[in-house]
């Protein structure tokens, strides 16, 4: 109800209105002291020297009416769209998919991650997303019923998501998911910034399998609600020397070196949930030790 | 080579050696005892779609057509016939 309410409210205003908000020190005491707490931990974590109270209220703008935002981006004209998204590395998407037509793009839990699949399809790409939960059933967006998605976990066999995900990317769709999520076999470890955590491999075991590209996306927010949305470079996938297991890890590597560098530069962007389970990793030990 | 003997020479050489026992039979329950992780199964069905040119659907994805060699040889030859 209150999402069918707000989504009249176009992205701009509703943005001005948001920023004012989170700014607002009374709203931050009031409603966000916990959050306040794991953020200031997590800016000493990563030795970031970012305005501890503009990353607070930032840390808002990334985890809050997210549904609202994802709703009024999509209804936004042609104008709108190109002021509050900006897209960077896009022929990175543009080359690798012409060359093969076969694509992976992985997100982070950061910013507005919920949008690349929406602005990829925006963009004609043909996605097939792979969702956790039910996040976009109530939201009406066009975008979205054009991208097919896999449901995790909704097949009670693994293999299953596995194989509707390989014959997605052989089929030509640009195949979308997470790939630091801390749901289900975490399984290879790697240091996280200075902390020690498992990542999944399927991306890149299924990048060996069909012969596609994985490129990582970064999407940040700033406290305006400009959306900035970074598409990297393919992954180095090694050669065909290398054994498999060294070429997946050499992905995975490249990948949690990407999102260490992307937690030092826009440490406000990362997820509550993330930081909080980042926060209670493990240190990892430093080479030599 | 027969069916079922390429089919165990083929699980062998996708990396299972650790997780199969040597000489392992052909009831060997390869998805209960958890032999076949999903980059070694995603290798098998991607075997069995170029070498037999048969083309699977989501449906053929179950535990149960890939519960040991002897059913996996018995699925494909049903597939051949």
């Amino acid at each position: 109800m209150l999402l069918r309410l707000s989504s009249v409210i176009p992205y701009g205003p509703g943005s001005s209105l948001l920023s004012f908000l989170f700014r607002s020190k009374v709203f931050r005491k009031l409603f966000c002291r916990p959050r306040a707490e794991w953020v200031r931990g997590f800016l000493d974590a990563v030795e970031s020297k970012v305005d501890t109270e503009a990353a607070i209220s930032q840390s808002l703008v990334s985890c809050k009416a997210v549904a609202w935002r994802l709703t009024a981006i999509s209804r936004a004209d042609d104008e709108s769209k190109k002021k509050w998204v900006h897209v960077d590395g896009s022929q990175h998407l543009e080359n690798a998919y012409r060359e093969k037509k076969r694509l992976i793009v992985i997100g982070s839990h950061q910013g507005m991650a919920r949008f690349v699949p929406q602005l990829m399809s925006h963009m004609g790409y043909p996605i097939h997303a792979l969702a956790v939960g039910n996040f976009y059933n109530g939201l009406d967006l066009p975008e979205w019923k054009r991208i097919s998605i896999l449901q995790l976990g909704e097949s009670s066999f693994f293999a299953k998501d596995v194989f509707v995900a390989l014959k997605a990317i052989k089929s030509g769709k640009v195949f979308h998911m997470m790939a630091d999520g801390v749901q289900g076999k975490a399984a290879l470890e790697f240091p996280l910034v200075d902390r020690r955590r498992g990542f999944t491999k399927s991306y890149a075991e299924l990048a060996l399998l069909s012969g596609a590209e994985v490129i990582p996306v970064f999407t940040r927010i700033e406290l305006s609600g400009l959306i900035k949305v970074i598409f990297c470079q393919p992954l180095d996938n090694g050669t065909e020397e290398m054994t498999t297991e060294d070429r997946v890890s050499l992905m995975v590597r490249q990948y949690v070196s990407l999102l260490s560098d992307e937690y030092r530069q826009d440490p406000a962007s990362v997820h509550l949930s993330h930081i909080r389970k980042f926060l209670n990793y493990p240190r990892a030990e430093k080479d030599g030790d | 080579m027969s069916l079922k003997n390429e089919l165990r020479e083929y699980i062998i050489n996708i990396g299972l050696k650790k997780r199969v026992p040597d000489g392992f039979s052909d009831d060997y329950k390869l998805i209960e005892e958890e032999a076949l992780d999903s980059m070694a199964f995603l290798s098998l069905i991607t075997h069995l779609e170029e070498n037999y040119q048969i083309e699977l659907g989501e449906e053929d994805i179950t535990p149960e057509n890939f519960a040991s060699i002897n059913v996996l040889a018995k699925f494909v030859e049903s597939r051949l016939a």
